[in-house]
């Protein structure tokens, strides 16, 4: 188990998270949605999705996990344009349908 | 509901084969364009991963019993409120972009939430059970109130159905609990998917369960024998016991796989039906296949739904035959009627047809009588949709609702209905006073015989999972459909249940139960074959020639 998640009964596993949104190139939609599984196989992503039609993509990191490195690592020609740390809960409350 | 978007799969439901879809590879999960098609009599689904090549895998035994279950795919209504989260995922990357998202179709009839990764069995073909050192997945009684909470959100039918599961969920000491929560949470079926180990050796145990509201216990049974059923032939007759002194109904759960078990469908159906007064149903599940395995050994255990009707046929020496079997949207046509009459979204199960069929069973005189032989169910359903179509072009629901009140007894077989059941009333109650009370009764002096096949990775198609109304709730507030859950767990169940679990030296300081939190169950045979509930359980078959097993009737 990665040392960031909470090991208490009852709390969530993450006080704070990175929500990155970024623009990126990829040739096919399939490309795009096979990229997305294999960003999302990563310990250090928590969410995400790559919208094909718009190239825009936000991917949801723990923290401690070096976002810009993963991206440039998996992506062309990626552009960061948002990048800011939030409150997990805030990530659960957008999840919910009844917050 | 107008849809937000129209996935690439959505147009072709409904269509005759060979219609696109798409699919995943089995090796990469790469998702692909698919085609699934007539294959010499059976129907197969199709796709070419570029790394890994063409994978063609059988997904109905049987292209004429396909077509029929075809006939009654219904539109289903989809979700106002999606939860598709911060991340806005559009389902254009299904199944990664789950969920429930803006593409899902149908609502959550049946919401599955997992307590506990523990078990005190060690299946060989389960995989989810942790061992000493694991992490232990066990969602607090405060998490699971906001997955019902979640679910109950829903619009604008809001989920009234809930299965708590595991591993095995009754290793819980607060399962009592949990259970009280979903009542208060204003679940109207509760129901507990468990091996009944715990229930046969803790006398009391059902009736606790019953009182603090599980409406239903979903049992696994995969046969009547030593061979079939290594996991828990000798526990259930005393399972059964004590459920019977509890009045708590059992729902039988035979996994079918060809070669082990599937000679053993007549005995299960025959063991059930001398159980009746107990077990409310039986749902055939066919193998779905967990990792990678190579297409011979995929063909040689392999079942899909045609097939186990077919073998149903045989082992009920014909008593039980395909044609009882309706696919589950079928009742869309009781949900409109009944949508049209009330003005209001109802709870409906517009799931894909290929995912499951099922039918009812009865006992009359000590013969077994299927529901379609005593109800022309093809004629009432497309009555019912003819009334509602009457009824949104601006005729009189009072005038459209007389004329099914004049009508209904056509549909009904007097000579050949179980004599202690009126039909006529209970249908018409049902259908326009919406009066369920006899509803309860019909469950009681019948036998369900469900099949759900559930996905793999060989057979996934994505336009299932966009209908799939059999849903597991996460505690980080996403709603994931089945097979999407089991298909990619590394995404979805094992990845979130990493995430929030607790590590196993913190679970053993906080553990309070009795027994080692990891305990296996031991079984006793000896003592066990003495019980007289199993000396008289599996006896001679009472509805249906013996049948052995080992002639798998093929």
């Amino acid at each position: 188990m990665k040392e960031w998640f909470e090991t208490k009964f009852g709390s969530a596993p993450y006080k704070e998270v990175r929500i990155v949104k970024f623009s990126f190139e990829l040739p096919t939609h399939e490309d795009t949605a096979f990229k997305q599984y294999q960003l999302l196989l990563d310990e250090g992503v928590i969410q995400g999705h790559l919208e094909f039609a718009t190239k825009k993509g936000i991917l949801i990191f723990e923290t401690k996990t070096d976002a810009k490195a993963i991206l440039e690592k998996e992506l062309t020609l990626v552009t960061i344009y948002s990048n800011e740390v939030i409150a997990y809960e805030k990530v659960m409350e957008s999840n919910n349908m009844f917050v | 509901m107008e849809k937000k978007k129209q996935s690439v799969v959505t147009n072709s439901y409904g269509a005759d084969l060979p219609y696109a879809t798409r699919s995943v590879c089995p090796e990469c999960k790469r998702t692909l364009d698919a085609q699934v098609y007539d294959n010499n009599g059976k129907v197969n689904i199709k796709r070419t991963c570029p790394e890994h090549g063409e994978f063609d895998e059988v997904y109905w035994d049987s292209t004429s019993e396909f077509n029929r279950a075809k006939g009654f795919a219904s539109n289903a209504r989809g979700l106002l409120n999606t939860n598709v989260g911060i991340t806005e995922n559009t389902g254009t990357n299904c199944p990664y972009d789950c969920g429930l998202c803006t593409n899902h179709h149908s609502h959550t009839a049946l919401a599955n939430i997992a307590v506990t990764n523990r078990c005190d069995l060690s299946c060989w073909y389960c995989f989810f059970y942790a061992k000493e050192g694991d992490p232990i997945y066990e969602p607090t009684v405060d998490q699971i109130r906001n997955m019902l909470k979640n679910m109950k959100h829903q619009q604008p039918v809001p989920c009234n159905a809930v299965q708590f599961t595991g591993g095995e969920p009754t290793l819980r000491e607060d399962m009592i609990d949990i259970i009280k929560v979903a009542r208060e949470e204003g679940y109207q079926h509760v129901q507990l998917n468990t091996t009944g180990m715990t229930i046969a050796f803790n006398e009391g145990y059902a009736q606790a369960l019953r009182n603090a509201g599980v409406s239903t216990l979903y049992v696994s049974f995969d046969g009547t024998t030593e061979k079939t059923n290594p996991k828990n032939l000798y526990e259930m007759p005393k399972t059964i016991e004590e459920c019977r002194k509890a009045g708590l109904g059992i729902v039988l759960v035979p996994t079918l796989i060809k070669g082990i078990n599937d000679g053993d469908l007549g005995n299960i159906i025959d063991f059930a039906l001398r159980n009746v007064d107990v077990i409310r149903g039986i749902d055939f599940q066919p193998v779905s296949f967990v990792g990678r395995m190579p297409k011979s050994q995929r063909e040689a255990q392999r079942i899909t739904i045609p097939s186990a009707i077919d073998l149903i046929e045989k082992q009920t020496n014909g008593v039980i035959k395909p044609k009882d079997f309706f696919t589950i949207p079928c009742v869309s046509s009781v949900t409109n009627f009944i949508e049209t009459i009330t003005n209001s979204p109802q709870y409906s199960l517009d799931n894909h047809f290929a995912c499951g069929a099922a039918t009812y069973i009865f006992i009359e005189e000590g013969k077994v009588v299927p529901l379609p032989d005593f109800i022309d169910v093809e004629g009432l359903f497309k009555f019912l949709n003819e009334r509602a179509e009457a009824i949104k072009l601006g005729k009189s629901k009072t005038i459209e609702s007389a004329k099914l009140l004049l009508k209904i007894k056509s549909f009904i077989n007097e000579e050949k209905k179980p004599k202690a059941l009126n039909l006529a009333k209970l249908l018409f109650n049902a259908l326009v006073k919406h009066d369920y009370s006899a509803l309860g009764e019909f469950h009681k002096s019948s036998l369900f015989i469900g099949m759900m096949h559930f996905m793999d990775p060989y057979n996934y198609d994505q336009q299932r999972v966009e209908r799939c109304d059999i849903h597991y709730a996460m505690p980080d507030g996403r709603v994931i459909p089945f097979c999407a859950f089991n298909v990619v767990p590394e995404l979805y169940r094992d990845k979130v249940q990493t995430q929030y679990s607790v590590s196993w030296d913190d679970f053993k300081k906080e553990y309070k139960g009795k027994d080692s939190p990891l305990a296996k169950y031991k079984r006793d045979t000896a003592k066990l074959a003495e019980d007289e509930a199993f000396k008289s359980a599996y006896g001679e078959n009472k509805f249906f020639k013996q049948k052995e097993v080992e002639d798998k009737g093929e």
